[in-house]
């Protein structure tokens, strides 16, 4: 890796590695898939609903990313991201809003969203810093606790709205959209808008319009692809992986582990900020009800599913899981009703006589819905356990564990 | 004065007393040995000196400098490097990554590449695995990895904790050889072995190590002859 750039044998051996890198197959399948997505639902649902789904849906797995630097590369469990996320939102929806003016400060602020995006970011990295400084000489279960506390204070103070900030339980309405920046603002945009149409009728480009916020998560997300793909293949990656296989060898290279520790958990909180950021100005609403507890273990759920430490499995995770909880669940009951309807088990759908108690198929469905994702979920952990696209490592070892059984042993042996 | 020197140090586990008063020293260009039955203080030996661990009492001094309660990361940045017991590898990760964890503290590329090259000189094996990933490798290949990746701090000391445990044979004599290697390219060698008559016969001077404290020390030779290193480590 160190000479590649001037040996040409070993460039050329990298973009053999490149070529024949599964997930880069992964990544372009991933690319036109996102390409693709708008015109195709819009083109067969008529609105582009499923378009601002699918920017939500960008949330999760810019959320999964930044996890996934913390688990995944430093092997750090991290039970409280949403607290991160909530840091993000709240940055934006106080700063970008009406809401300081009914505060003591008395006055509004209302900067833009393209500065917000980086400051967010910044604000969540520090607070990772913040809370990483003192618990990271905790291991394993220790830290996960104290996570898992951090996860519920932070959303416990914007709602009690200790000196009248947050807005608590009312939440922060009203949020200020993104408008373009003045460098690409110009006489194709109308006000606020921008409406570029690409020779089609159906499709403007506008930045209060999914679409827009659909192509502005696509991009953020290529971006920190690319940045993350390049950190795990850093120096600094490569000391993340050594402080999760074995601290104290780690230590013993020269490694400082506690302030590589801290960057993994500042750098993935970084992301969390970011998405939060964006999700404030998506939804423009920034409730603290929208950062509880499972917010983080589904982050964490989509990571663990899509392949611990490799970046498109843990992508693919975050859309899988996604679909699985906010299409599929939701439209299950609905679904099951029709279907039930259609083969004709009409007494199944009545929901109207008291004496039974019945409460009709699709209400009956609702209630099971946590019950068929956890069942999924488990399902899927039995059936494939190194997560839908494994990290390259994690696929080698089992292949090895299979060749050869005294790898194990052999490693065990010298450890008195 | 000697590159690397121990002056009377103590060392506890808790209230547990690991070390007393051990003094002890490696100069430039040799190999020492440090033979001692199991809980004899070996190891807690080489994690004072990397910075592991503190000792309570005494000094630890390096190419003059006091180093007694200098950082671990520090001290290898300082030339000491240690291929710990147990291997201790990034088992999940390959094997070039582990050599590069190797060079993690220093910023030369072109030495570190050169290093590299160096390194699967030493070890053709472990250059034929590169890409493999470390827990995947037989024992001897472990080892042998271990060797390497402590080398590729260029470390003015390297120190070697158990390196024959628990390898056939014929490893046994191709670590050794590759052990004499090292130090006929002029890297002192400080070596902690169970293997007393292999590690004997290779060291130029050495400590034996008896519940915390040196109960003797002198030359290889000297100490293999010795009719009290031959009943207790040699099975004579």
């Amino acid at each position: 890796m160190i000479s590649t750039l001037r040996d040409p044998k070993a460039l050329r051996r990298r973009l053999r590695d490149w070529s024949r890198d599964p997930n880069m197959i992964v990544y372009g399948v991933l690319l036109v898939g996102a390409i693709l997505f708008p015109p195709i639902a819009s083109f067969a649902t008529g609105t582009n609903t499923l378009t601002g789904l699918a920017a939500d849906a960008g949330v999760w797995v810019l959320l999964a990313i930044g996890l996934n630097v913390v688990v995944g590369f430093a092997g750090l469990l991290d039970l409280g991201y949403a607290a991160f996320f909530a840091i993000g939102a709240y940055t934006y929806a106080l700063l970008a809003s009406t809401q300081l003016g009914s505060s003591p400060l008395h006055h509004a602020v209302h900067l833009p969203f393209w500065f917000l995006l980086f400051l967010a970011m910044f604000v969540a990295a520090s607070a990772g810093a913040l809370l990483g400084a003192p618990t990271l000489r905790l291991r394993g279960d220790y830290l996960a606790i104290v996570t898992l506390g951090f996860g519920e204070i932070v959303p416990r103070i914007f709602r009690n709205d200790p000196g009248h900030f947050t807005g608590g339980i009312n939440a922060i309405g009203n949020i200020d959209q993104p408008t373009l920046p003045v460098c690409v603002d110009g006489p194709w945009s109308r006000g606020d808008d921008l409406h570029l149409n690409f020779g089609l009728a159906n499709c403007s480009f506008s930045i209060t319009d999914p679409t827009a916020y659909y192509v502005l998560m696509v991009l953020l997300i290529i971006a920190c692809v690319i940045l993350v793909s390049n950190l795990q293949v850093s120096r600094l990656g490569r000391a993340w992986a050594a402080v999760r296989e074995d601290e104290v060898a780690a230590a013993a290279m020269g490694v400082n582990t506690r302030n590589i520790k801290l960057l993994a958990f500042a750098i993935g909180a970084a992301f969390s900020g970011f998405g939060g950021a964006y999700y404030g100005a998506k939804l423009s609403l920034v409730s603290p009800d929208n950062f509880d507890f499972t917010v983080s273990i589904t982050v964490l759920v989509m990571v663990v599913l899509g392949g611990m430490g490799n970046i498109a499995g843990v992508i693919v995770g975050a859309l899988a899981v996604y679909f699985l909880e906010f299409k599929f669940l939701t439209d299950l009951p609905r679904n099951t009703h029709a279907l039930v309807d259609a083969i004709g088990l009409g007494p199944l759908l009545d929901n109207s006589n008291p004496a039974t108690g019945w409460p009709g198929i699709e209400d009956f469905v609702g209630r099971l819905n946590f019950l068929v994702l956890g069942l999924i979920l488990v399902l899927m952990m039995l059936l494939r356990p190194q997560g839908i696209l494994p990290s390259r490592v994690r696929a080698q070892e089992l292949k090895a564990e299979g060749a050869q059984d005294d790898t194990v042993f052999d490693q065990r042996a010298g450890q008195t | 004065m000697a590159l690397l020197e121990l002056h009377g140090v103590d060392a506890f586990y808790g209230r547990v007393q690991a070390l007393h008063g051990v003094t002890l020293e490696v100069d430039k260009g040799e190999i020492v040995a440090l033979i001692g039955s199991n809980g004899a203080g070996k190891t807690t030996t080489l994690r004072t000196i990397s910075g592991l661990m503190h000792p309570a009492k005494g000094q630890v001094i390096f190419d003059g400098q006091d180093i007694t309660f200098t950082d671990a990361a520090k001290i290898v940045q300082l030339g000491i490097c240690q291929s710990p017991e147990g291997r201790r590898l990034f088992a999940r990760m390959s094997v070039l990554d582990n050599l590069l964890m190797g060079a993690y503290s220093r910023s030369d590329r072109a030495n570190i590449a050169r290093d590299l090259k160096h390194v699967y000189e030493l070890f053709p094996r472990v250059e034929e695995r590169r890409s493999q990933i470390a827990g995947t490798l037989s024992g001897g290949e472990q080892q042998m990895l271990a060797m390497g990746r402590a080398l590729m701090a260029r470390p003015k000391v390297v120190m070697l904790d158990e390196p024959s445990l628990g390898l056939a044979p014929i490893l046994v004599e191709t670590i050794f050889a590759v052990i004499k290697e090292i130090n006929d390219e002029g890297t002192p060698v400080l070596l902690v072995e169970q293997n007393a008559s292999k590690a004997l016969s290779v060291a130029h001077r050495a400590y034996v190590l008896e519940t915390g404290v040196v109960a003797k020390e002198g030359t290889g030779r000297e100490l293999l002859e010795s009719e009290d290193v031959q009943k207790a480590y040699l099975g004579m």
